[in-house]
């Protein structure tokens, strides 16, 4: 039934509305569909010049080279360690920002987190070098107080400490908010009846959170996996990863298709990993029937 | 703790007698006093309330009791024993939240069992009484059920079961009935108030709802800005409330503001308007001759005014200025010659008649009604 001024639902007026929506995924989806084309295509050698015929070639050749997989295993592997990394620090920060009574320690979590989100991924990229290079700021104090130096940029610990950095907000943001859907009361309710702290929170804050667990991983994992800027500056071009490699091959070899094959590969490898862990989420979901609904 | 003040009553209390005692408990927030030097004790097996408007240190006290809340000064002890620096998790209290707090990951059996396991008892010890606490609320057909799957008043059995199968020495119930509809509430209040008095635990139940103190409670305590402005038995907080606070608090009660007229060896007259009325006893003291006074609508009675009740004579003589129905009774607003407002409520019997509005009628004040208060 139609109410007198108001549209029955599915009427055309409706339609409209997505529209823009479309026009925004059409666009990327086209850009995709470029690549995708371009991927089956090979490059006259010395020019810049794309031709035909289509074929797999590019693929077979990417997926061909030892060093491709490794890589791609490799920033399969970092990506996985940042999450984990991810998860210990930016857990009990979240958690401390969603449970303490000041608003003035919630707020300067915040504020620094933000910070870090909005401030340029170059400069921080330097930031870093001057804090961690031989004659930075963590050496300069290590030899001062007469300790050995320690190699921190243009290797692994560089990159690392960087993307912790860099991913950390994605991270505690997310999971901040799944935190504060899960009532104090309920914590209080568990030391009531005679868990001490630390069981509360074992026994019932975090079996809660695991679902927004998993949502700040996904998203950590996948922001991870994209990794460009700081594998580069910081890991001072022996560190690469699948971003990397991607680069190298459209500005040192000038191989656009080949290039484009690899981030089509990638990109599924990625989707993959990152519907495991959505799939995983919907079983964590389903496991408890309550959440989202009032208890 | 500082400067903790000496505690109210002699050293060597009898602790049989008393569930709970509370003394000089205060607890501030920023410069605002949510505790302001309270002092109380509850016997064993009773039920006491804490009333009062939200924001009157109500709740605060029983977070307190339940180690929630750090007091700044007092002293807390549940059946003789000190209790003030425990750990929420080391006292024998139970609390039932606002909200229940059920914990939506566990089933109804596993909610009730986790005060049980926490207390690391044999798996056979815990089941059987489970079993027991949920017969007790009647749930066992609901024992595997998610507390999502649950109606409102089985999400509160439930925490229910789970407060009272650790067996505490204390039940504290945090305005457990604010989330039921009417009917469910009044037949939840009932039905709480016969196991309390069933099982004989100890509780404090803190509400904001007159209606629910009265029904429930051995003991009111009336809060008001973080202090107790009377702590009575119901029936002699809604006979004779102790302050304006209370009696306006309680509900529905006439307030009215007097002059002390006359007074002598057996009792006073106060002024109020043009009419006067005699009180037993003594007037009280130290006033600037300003008497405030409470009567119950119920406690007052209406007269047909005859001719002789004009506007000159003495008396509490006026006109209906609004009527309505109550169901069993009926309530009546009167303008008093002078202005004042008194409300009246009569039982409705099938000879009662219904007063038109404007009728002028004449007041019968019962002195045995009328509640001299103080502040």
């Amino acid at each position: 039934m139609t109410i007198a001024g108001y549209p029955a639902r599915g009427s055309s007026d409706g339609r409209w509305l997505a529209l823009p929506a479309l026009a925004v995924l059409g666009l990327f989806f086209t850009a995709f569909a470029v690549f995708a084309i371009v991927s089956l295509l090979h490059n006259v050698s010395g020019t810049a010049s794309i031709v035909g015929p289509p074929s797999l070639d590019n693929y077979r050749a990417v997926v061909g080279l030892k060093l491709n997989r490794d890589i791609t295993l490799d920033t399969l592997w970092l990506a996985l360690q940042l999450t984990g990394l991810c998860i210990l620090i930016g857990y009990p920060l979240a958690y401390l920002m969603a449970r303490t009574p000041s608003r003035t320690l919630r707020n300067l979590i915040l504020f620094a987190l933000i910070v870090t989100f909005l401030s340029g991924g170059v400069t921080r990229a330097y930031a870093w070098l001057i804090i961690l290079g031989n004659t930075g700021l963590v050496n300069t104090l290590l030899k001062t107080a007469g300790l050995t130096p320690l190699p921190l940029v243009h290797n692994r610990t560089g990159v690392i400490i960087s993307l912790v950095h860099f991913l950390l907000p994605f991270f505690t943001l997310t999971l901040f908010g799944g935190l504060k859907t899960v009532p104090a009361s309920l914590e209080e309710a568990a030391r009531n009846l005679g868990a001490t702290r630390l069981r509360s929170f074992v026994a019932v804050t975090l079996p809660l959170s695991v679902p927004a667990l998993i949502a700040a991983s996904t998203l950590t994992y996948a922001v991870a996996l994209s990794s460009f800027l700081f594998p580069d500056l910081l890991g001072g071009g022996r560190n690469p990863m699948a971003a990397n490699l991607i680069y190298q091959k459209i500005l040192d070899a000038f191989d656009i298709p080949a290039a484009a094959a690899m981030a089509v590969l990638f990109l599924l490898i990625a989707l993959a990993c990152v519907g495991v862990l959505g799939q995983l989420e919907r079983l964590v979901q389903r496991r408890f029937p309550t959440t989202g609904r009032r208890a | 703790m500082r400067d903790e003040p000496a505690p109210k009553s002699e050293p060597g209390r009898i602790a049989g007698g008393r569930a709970l005692w509370i003394g000089g408990l205060i607890k501030s927030y920023g410069p605002h006093r949510a505790v302001d030097d309270v002092s109380f004790e509850v016997p064993t097996g009773s039920l006491m309330t804490l009333l009062g408007p939200s924001g009157c240190g109500k709740t605060t006290i029983l977070r307190a009791i339940a180690g929630f809340v750090a007091p700044d000064a007092g002293r807390i002890e549940v059946g003789g024993v000190d209790i003030t620096g425990l750990p929420p998790e080391r006292r024998q209290t139970a609390m039932l939240f606002q909200n229940y707090a059920l914990f939506p990951h566990m089933t109804v059996t596993q909610n009730v069992a986790f005060g049980l396991r926490m207390r690391h008892l044999p798996r056979d010890e815990i089941a059987s009484r489970v079993e027991a606490a949920l017969a007790l609320v009647r749930l066992e057909a609901f024992a595997a059920r998610y507390p999502a799957e649950l109606s409102g008043g089985q999400q509160q059995r439930a925490a229910l079961a789970r407060a009272l199968v650790i067996e505490p020495q204390l039940l504290l119930l945090d305005e457990p009935f604010g989330a039921l509809d009417q009917n469910l509430r009044e037949a939840m209040q009932v039905e709480l108030r016969k196991l309390q008095q069933r099982l004989g635990i100890t509780t404090i139940l803190v509400t904001h709802d007159q209606q629910e103190a009265l029904i429930l409670s051995d003991l009111i305590a009336v809060m008001n800005a973080g202090k107790i402005e009377q702590l009575a038995p119901p029936i002699e907080v809604y006979d004779h409330p102790a302050t304006r606070f209370v009696a306006g608090f309680m509900g529905a009660a006439n307030l009215m503001t007097g002059t002390l007229v006359a007074r002598d060896a057996t009792g006073f007259t106060v002024g109020i308007g043009a009419g006067t009325l005699r009180l037993p006893g003594a007037p009280p003291a130290g006033d600037n001759g300003e008497i405030a006074l409470a009567v119950r609508p119920e406690a007052i009675g209406l007269d047909t005014a005859t001719g002789a009740d004009n506007d000159d004579t003495d008396g509490f003589v006026g006109a209906v200025s609004f009527r309505t129905n109550l169901g069993s009774r009926l309530l009546y607003e009167i303008e008093l010659t002078g202005g004042l407002k008194l409300n009246v409520e009569e039982q409705r019997q099938d000879k009662t008649r219904v007063r038109a509005l404007g009728e002028r009628v004449r007041l019968r004040l019962d002195p045995h009604h009328c509640t001299v208060l103080r502040g």
